[in-house]
C-alpha cells in the first residue's frame, strides 16, 4: 500500500460520507454544506489522480461559484419549507444514526478538510513520503498541454461553451427578475 | 498508483448518493444538489479514464472542464427557475408543481 492509495481511500470515504449527508440531512443548509464538503473530496481526488489544474477548477467553479450560489438562493428566500423538510417516516432512523454524531466532532470537520487539502497540496514540503509517480511513459498533463488542446482542437466547443454562459446569464436574470405591473 | 477499479468503484457510489438524493427529494433544491452530485461523479470518470487509458492526451479533461461550465450554468438557471416559482407558488415542492400536467 504505497501512501497514494491511502490518500485515496482516506478521501473516497471523506467525500462518500459528505455526500452523504448531504443526501440525508434534515435541513436544507446542511445538506448545501454537506455537498460543499463533498466537493472539496472531490477536488482532493484530482490532486491524487494527478489532474492538478482540475482540482483548482474544482475549488473555484463546483464550491466558489455553485455551492455559494445554492446557499445564497437559500438563505434569502424566506419559504418554511426550503430551510427544513419533513422527513418521510421510513427514513427516521437515518436521522437518528446521523443526530448520535457528536456536535464537537461535527464542528471539527470543516477545519479538518481545510487543513486535509493545504496538507495535500504541499504534501512533498511537508516532508511526507512522495507519492508515486509514474514513470517516464505516463508523464503528467501539465496545464499547457490542456491549454493547447482546448484552444486549438477544442476551439470552436469552447467558444460555443462562452456562448452557453451567456445565454444562461442572461436567461437566468430575465427568469429570476420580479414582474413588474 | 490507485487501481483504476478502485475509482471506478467511488465513482458509481457518488453518482448512486446523487441519484438517491435526487429522487428522494420533494424540495426541488435537493434535486438540484442531487445532479450536482452525480455531475461530479461522471468529471471524476472522464478524468480518471482519461489518466489509464490515455495517459499521453488531455481529453478527458478538457471534457470534465466543459462538464463543470454546463454544470455551472445549468445550477445557475435552475436556481432562477426556482426563484420565480418560489414567488408565484409560494414554495418549490415538486410534487406540488405541475404547471406543465395537461
Amino acid at each position: 500500500m504505497t501512501g497514494e492509495i491511502v490518500l485515496f481511500l482516506l478521501l473516497a470515504v471523506f467525500t462518500l460520507a459528505a455526500a452523504a449527508w448531504s443526501v440525508v440531512a434534515p435541513k436544507v443548509v446542511h445538506a448545501a454544506l454537506g455537498l460543499m464538503t463533498a466537493f472539496l473530496g472531490v477536488a482532493g481526488i484530482y490532486l491524487v489522480l494527478e489532474s492538478p489544474f482540475l482540482a483548482v477548477v474544482q475549488v473555484l467553479i463546483y464550491i466558489g461559484a455553485i455551492a455559494t450560489m445554492i446557499l445564497f438562493a437559500i438563505m434569502l428566500s424566506d419559504l418554511p419549507e426550503i430551510r427544513g423538510e419533513a422527513i418521510p417516516a421510513g427514513e427516521r432512523g437515518t436521522r437518528r444514526a446521523y443526530a448520535a454524531v457528536p456536535r464537537w466532532l461535527a464542528r471539527l470537520i470543516p477545519p479538518a478538510a481545510g487543513l486535509a487539502f493545504l496538507l495535500l497540496i504541499r504534501w512533498e514540503e511537508v516532508g511526507l513520503p512522495a507519492l508515486s509517480r509514474p514513470g517516464p511513459a505516463g508523464a503528467p498533463i501539465e496545464i499547457e498541454d490542456l491549454a493547447r488542446l482546448l484552444f486549438n482542437q477544442y476551439a470552436l466547443p469552447f467558444e460555443a461553451l462562452s456562448v452557453l454562459i451567456l445565454s444562461a446569464l442572461i436567461g437566468a436574470l430575465v427568469l429570476a427578475r420580479k414582474e413588474s405591473e | 498508483m490507485v487501481p483504476q477499479s478502485w475509482v471506478l468503484v467511488f465513482t458509481a457510489a457518488l453518482f448512486g448518493l446523487g441519484l438517491w438524493g435526487s429522487l428522494r427529494a420533494t424540495n426541488a433544491v435537493r434535486i438540484l444538489m442531487g445532479i450536482e452530485l452525480m455531475l461530479n461523479a461522471i468529471n471524476v470518470n472522464l478524468v480518471a479514464f482519461n489518466r489509464y487509458l490515455a495517459d499521453q492526451a488531455g481529453q478527458g479533461q478538457v471534457f470534465a472542464l466543459f462538464v463543470m461550465t454546463i454544470a455551472a450554468a445549468e445550477a445557475a438557471v435552475g436556481l432562477a427557475i426556482f426563484v420565480s416559482l418560489a414567488r408565484s407558488y409560494k414554495g418549490i415542492n415538486v410534487d406540488k408543481i405541475n404547471i406543465l400536467k395537461w
